[in-house]
């Protein structure tokens, strides 16, 4: 006997892994994104900050001076926008409360460039601070913005998860100088950004870093302290001023509240400090004992628009604005390099469906009228759109994917029901063979050796580049609209995937005349590189096996009696490259194919090579993803 | 000057194969480890933790995988997206068969439904104890208990026995052997050949 252990890290040393590599670039990239989601600001904006005591201490960048006070007016501010936030929801995931806090809820990157919107989703406890962020509301071309950064602690963060109530009594917050950012029409011109809170020793222990400008706030809720920046009006490109025009300024600030401060010892503040400081009380520690001590980090950001004085010029970045730029110095957080240089953009063939005509489609054909399921009809259902799911601007709603999911009921995040608003669309017949009864045992389908076909026929006139095939259909069976089991069809030929391609007219396969059928022996058969109009895609399946879909902690029986019999079918529209560029993968660049004829005939035919675009770069990709379903009417199940 | 991006890139530099490995051992499947692997990265290191070393990371990354397969398996839009990627077919995995040959251990687990796949993993690769198994995936203690038993039931149906499973799990007092009824069994067996025998 073997121990199971043992098997199982054989196993996993024998994993068929060749060629299989993880994409520390892309994983760094959505770190830095998550990195700079985790906090928001109180949205107050141009606020007027009134008594700041500037001290004038020139930050190791240039460009921050520390100042600290006390500020009755913007406490009170502050104090009053708290509230208001509570009453409008802020805080929860309410679209009501996140447009009040939507102009303090956008992050900085600071990417040269690149558009700098980036909306987060609202922290589940009230702020714990209050940027105000004062600006001229015109400056004059070639100089540098002067602007206050006013810092109060509305209330102190519960270390360690800032999702929970917060703390209560005074603890330590650790700060640094703010990163600024100007932006034109939501890019990035021109950015300053600070240095973050902390760095990494030799051995990675996490130290302050030497080089922030570190401030910390010792009391109670209501201190605030002010920062200075200068921010240098010059373009982040090649440092040329400025032109005239409209600009917003952004300040975002990296605070770290500690858990076991207030147990620390205390120890003056350091004296440039100290000696125009007006806290409100509570013992100090020094910036690295904060920074020991396990805490909570959250970021802050704060905007407000300013113009540059002269004649206004049109698309005054046009020039840079063209070609992927090197990176920038990033934020708080160093971020990754920004788009690298790439092939264009995948551009379809003529008389491809294209995301555009897509959404089009999809618009034109939604109906919210209930689909009865009967045999032989179809629903369609836009499951995923790059132009909203990757859109910096589009707020992630990690339960959109609801409103147009169909399946199993996710652990009752869905009712099981088809989504109230779909689409009937004139794209893609779906036709399919099935017994008419199959016999269930223990999830296993007994009943003989049931096979079952399915056809796809492109009935619109438009190409559909990419297509998934009939491999990918899925089948359901559903009992009083609600679905309670899945099944895939297993592929009869095991030889590393076949598709057969039977056409209706010259072209099936990207410009292949398809006199004969074709074996596609492909890394990814599950994919047709091009399925004109009128042409169509078949397979046959065995019907091995039925699942019962997961209620809770169990699966569901298959028990016998009449279900509805429906397939989805998903049709990916556009460069279909956006999970591939996410992850930091380059998708197969080509397939092999031979001609073969299924029926032992001639097949000494040679096939034209398959032209397959290269994957688009980085960013460069618009995609929509269709899902048929199609109703095959009853089956029973004995 | 070390920050969260060199040590990501030391544990991916030195550990990739591994985490590759391990995640390959959870979901079955290259390219879906690839993306667990890389998911787990993600959330790894998305939220602060001082003095992280890439040895702790290890850890954090693996029971990450985990959480990432089980997550994604209840409910991730982006893997609903591309599930048609790594749907059991897609392998070319003739599950039936896998589990009458009984020839290798990857091919046995690779039956197994997400949850249980999980808990043996958790169980017999990463030396989890039942509770932590129930915490790592955020389920009942008696839930991952009946999984294990499930899963290591058809395991050793597929495998034989194990030295290392405990017998008052073993297969004849669990829900997974009780699944296998002679009759199912029987059913089983005549359906197998055939089918065997047309995939070629």
């Amino acid at each position: 006997m073997v121990k199971l252990s043992d098997a199982l890290r054989g196993a996993a040393d024998r994993a068929p892994l060749d060629g299989v590599t993880i994409s520390t670039h892309a994983a760094a990239r959505r770190v830095s994104l998550h990195r700079g989601l985790r906090g928001t600001a109180t949205g107050i904006v141009g606020a007027t900050a009134i008594g700041v005591i500037a001290l004038g201490v020139i930050g190791p960048n240039g460009i921050s001076s520390k100042q600290q006070g006390v500020d009755d007016g913007s406490m009170t501010a502050a104090a009053e926008a708290a509230p208001s936030l509570q009453d409008s929801g802020a805080g929860l995931d309410s679209s009501a409360g996140s447009q009040n806090l939507a102009s303090g809820t956008r992050l900085a990157f600071g990417l040269c460039g690149q558009q700098l919107e980036t909306t987060i989703p609202a922290m589940a406890v009230d702020n714990p601070v209050s940027l105000e962020l004062e600006a001229p509301a015109q400056v004059d071309p070639g100089g540098s913005i002067p602007a206050t950064v006013n810092a109060t602690i509305l209330q102190h963060m519960r270390p360690g998860d800032e999702n929970v109530e917060p703390a209560v009594g005074p603890r330590q917050v650790v700060t640094t100088a703010p990163s600024a950012y100007v932006t034109w029409d939501g890019i990035t011109v021109a950015s300053v950004p600070a240095e973050s809170i902390y760095a990494y020793g030799p051995a990675d222990e996490q130290l302050p870093n030497p080089n922030a400008d570190l401030t910390v706030f010792a009391g109670a809720p209501g201190e605030s302290q002010s920062f200075a920046v200068d921010m240098p009006l010059n373009n982040c490109w090649d440092g040329a001023p400025l032109p005239a025009g409209k600009y917003e300024l952004f300040v975002t600030q990296g605070f770290y509240e500690s858990a076991d401060a207030s147990n620390a010892t205390p120890e003056p503040v350091p004296s440039e400090t100290s000696t125009a400081a007006t806290r409100s009380g509570g013992p100090t520690t020094s910036a690295d004992e904060i920074l020991a001590a396990d805490g909570t980090y959250y970021e802050v950001n704060a905007t407000t628009g300013f113009a540059i004085t002269g004649d206004q010029v049109d698309d005054p970045f046009a020039q840079y604005l063209g070609e992927p730029q090197p990176p920038v110095e990033p934020s708080t957080e160093p971020t990754v390099d920004p788009p690298t240089d790439g092939p264009p953009p995948v551009s379809l063939p003529d008389g491809s469906l294209t995301p555009g005509v897509a959404r089009q489609l999809y618009a034109a054909g939604l109906t919210n009228a209930p689909w009865d399921m009967a045999a032989g009809t179809q629903r369609w259902l836009l499951t995923n759109d790059s132009l909203v799911l990757y859109d910096d601007a589009v707020p992630y709603d990690e339960n959109a994917w609801a409103e147009s999911y169909f399946g199993c009921a996710m652990e009752g995040q869905t009712d099981g029901r088809f989504p109230s608003r779909s689409a009937q669309l004139d794209l893609l017949d779906v036709g399919g063979e099935f017994p008419t009864r199959i016999g269930v045992s223990y999830g296993w389908v007994v009943d003989g050796n049931p096979t079952f076909a399915l056809t796809a026929r492109n009935v619109s006139d438009y190409t559909l580049n990419n297509f998934a095939s009939p491999l990918n259909s899925q089948l359901y069976l559903l009992k009083d609209g609600v679905v309670v089991a899945e099944a895939y069809g297993v592929n009869p030929a095991q030889n590393g995937g076949a598709v057969m391609f039977s056409a209706t007219d010259n072209a099936v396969l990207g410009g292949i005349e398809s006199r004969n059928m074709y074996k596609i022996v492909s890394p990814d058969a599950y994919q047709v590189p091009a399925l004109v109009p009128g042409a169509s895609v078949d397979s046959t399946f065995l019907w091995r096996d039925i699942n019962g879909c997961w209620q809770g902690e169990r699966q569901a029986t298959i028990t016998p009696g009449v279900y509805t019999l429906v397939s989805s079918q998903y049709v990916p529209v556009g460069s279909s490259q956006v999970y591939y560029e996410e992850q930091g993968i380059q998708p197969q660049s080509g397939i092999n194919e031979e001609l073969v004829d299924p029926f032992g005939g001639d097949s000494s035919a040679v096939a034209p090579n398959i032209a397959v675009d290269p994957a688009p770069a980085p960013g460069q990709f618009d995609s929509v993803d269709l899902q048929v379903w199609t109703s095959f009417g009853s089956i029973t199940v004995s | 000057m070390t920050d969260w991006r060199d040590t990501m890139n030391e544990l991916v530099r030195n550990r990739e194969r591994a985490l590759l490995g391990y995640a390959y051992l959870v979901c079955g499947d290259p390219t879906q480890a690839q993306d667990l692997v890389q998911e787990a990265l993600v959330r790894t290191f998305s939220r602060p933790r001082p003095g992280l070393t890439a040895g702790k990371a290890e850890g954090y990354v693996r029971r990450a995988i985990t959480s990432v397969y089980i997550d994604g398996y209840r409910r991730s839009q982006r893997w609903q997206r591309v599930q048609y990627l790594f749907k059991p077919a897609a392998t070319m995995r003739d599950e039936f068969g896998a589990v009458e040959a009984g020839s290798d251990v990857a091919d046995a687990l690779a039956t197994l439904p997400p949850r249980v796949r999980a808990c043996v993993v958790l169980r017999y690769f990463d030396d989890l104890t039942v509770p932590a198994i129930a915490t790592t995936l955020g389920i009942a203690t008696g839930t991952a208990k009946r999984y294990l038993s499930d899963g290591l039931g058809q395991l050793e149906l597929a495998l034989g026995s194990f030295d290392d499973v405990a017998h008052g799990d073993s297969p004849a007092t669990t829900r997974g052997a009780q699944r296998r009824t002679p009759s199912a069994d029987a059913s089983a067996r005549e359906n197998s050949t055939p089918r065997t025998s047309e995939g070629k």
